[in-house]
């Protein structure tokens, strides 16, 4: 090959990877689909570099197999937004945030006492953000349990607590408040702003059962039915419906499960 | 410590009782001991009335949300004021988990708050 034509495929990839990095900026770039078993992992990197410490590796799976969104979200405190919390581990020590449960009763503690007296410390277990390591509770076995999802984690959740396969705890002793029954109001219809798009029907019940009512209103949503227009774009950035939907409940990506409106 | 058992001996003599057995010394050790009961009593009320009262006002107001619907417009106003006054008293408040209970407390007043704004704007 002549030299000249090295220097011109050379010179034609270094303006490409320019420009590829340049347009990125404008025009996103694509993320790769995270795994049915990465999907809802939020990585919490507030303190950790600071202490020298592997950033933790929040698994909302493995949680919401066993809490309502509610009790985290509201009761204990946990914000919407990774790292929003801001829990430092004199906070978990506390009896704060993970330290809520991870006290050594419910849930394993940062440091334990083994069967021959040792203590052991459980550091890694949360703190493994690159490092692979052995979790009690394998995703796999929970998968084959519940039924079947198209996104996200691969397993449809609501029907999962609907056909009681799943137990939610919505409520922890200490911790959160006595509340009366749950009033729901009722389901309601949100036209789709796109020609040929089937409506939207909300159900408020399957929402109440895992956020209650705090959680969404008026944070998330602040507006009364039909006041603020909100968009897919909107969505798509994390608000609204999106606060939720793509980083933990299921993607947007799945158009059916809220455009649901019969056609015919 | 001399000054003090006599003003306590002087005390006693004021009031009546019978002070013989505390001039021998194990009648003071007595009197030490109920001191320092009273003390702890005293502080145990100051704390409780300190910091308390606001855990049960928490869980009452807090403890409506979900049948805020429910509410009318006037309960939904009180119960914001409630929320305020809480909010005031938590921050002077000395306790490890004070922030948790403020970002729950706003919670639930932002919610009454949404609900009343909702009401109000169907009435009109």
């Amino acid at each position: 090959m002549k030299r000249i034509t090295v220097f011109i495929m050379a010179a034609f990839l270094i303006l490409f990877a320019a420009l590829s990095s340049v347009y990125a900026g404008t025009y996103g770039t694509k993320k790769r689909r995270p795994k049915p078993h990465e999907f809802g992992n939020v990585v919490i990197n507030n303190f950790s570099p600071k202490h020298r410490i592997r950033p933790v590796v929040f698994r909302h799976w493995l949680h919401r197999a066993r809490y309502s969104c509610r009790i985290c979200h509201v009761d204990i405190g946990f914000a919407m937004t990774a790292g929003g919390t801001e829990i430092t581990e004199d906070d978990n020590r506390n009896g704060m945030y993970c330290g809520a449960c991870h006290d050594g009763t419910t849930a394993f503690a940062w440091e334990e006492t083994d069967k021959d007296g040792k203590k052991v410390e459980h550091c890694d277990t949360c703190h493994s953000y690159r490092k692979n390591i052995k979790l009690k509770n394998s995703f796999k076995d929970l998968r084959k349990k519940l039924p079947k999802g198209r996104y996200g984690n691969g397993i449809d959740w609501i029907k999962a607590e609907e056909q009681k396969l799943l137990t939610l705890t919505d409520y922890m002793k200490g911790i959160s408040i006595k509340r009366q029954e749950l009033r729901q109001p009722p389901d309601f219809e949100i036209s789709a702003r796109e020609t040929g798009m089937p409506d939207i029907i909300f159900s408020h019940k399957k929402h109440a059962i895992w956020s209650g009512c705090e959680l969404c209103h008026p944070e998330i949503f602040g507006v009364n039915k039909g006041e603020t227009k909100y968009t897919m774009q909107d969505i798509f950035d994390g608000q609204y419906c999106g606060a939720c939907h793509g980083k933990v409940a299921f993607p947007n990506a799945d158009c059916q499960g809220c455009h649901s409106k019969p056609v015919f | 410590m001399r000054c003090i058992k006599t003003a306590i001996i002087q005390g006693l003599k004021w009031t009546g009782l019978n002070f013989n057995k505390v001039e021998e010394g194990r009648g003071m050790r007595k009197l030490q001991i109920l001191a320092a009961v009273l003390f702890m009593i005293a502080s145990a009320a100051s704390y409780a009335a300190e910091n308390g009262g606001w855990e049960s006002d928490f869980d009452r107001i807090c403890g409506v949300t979900d049948m805020a619907t429910t509410l009318s417009v006037n309960e939904l106003r009180d119960l914001i004021a409630d929320c305020d006054r809480l909010l005031e008293t938590l921050s002077k408040v000395n306790h490890p988990k004070k922030k948790l209970y403020i970002f729950r407390l706003k919670k639930c007043r932002n919610l009454f708050a949404f609900v009343l704004d909702t009401k109000v704007a169907k009435e009109n």
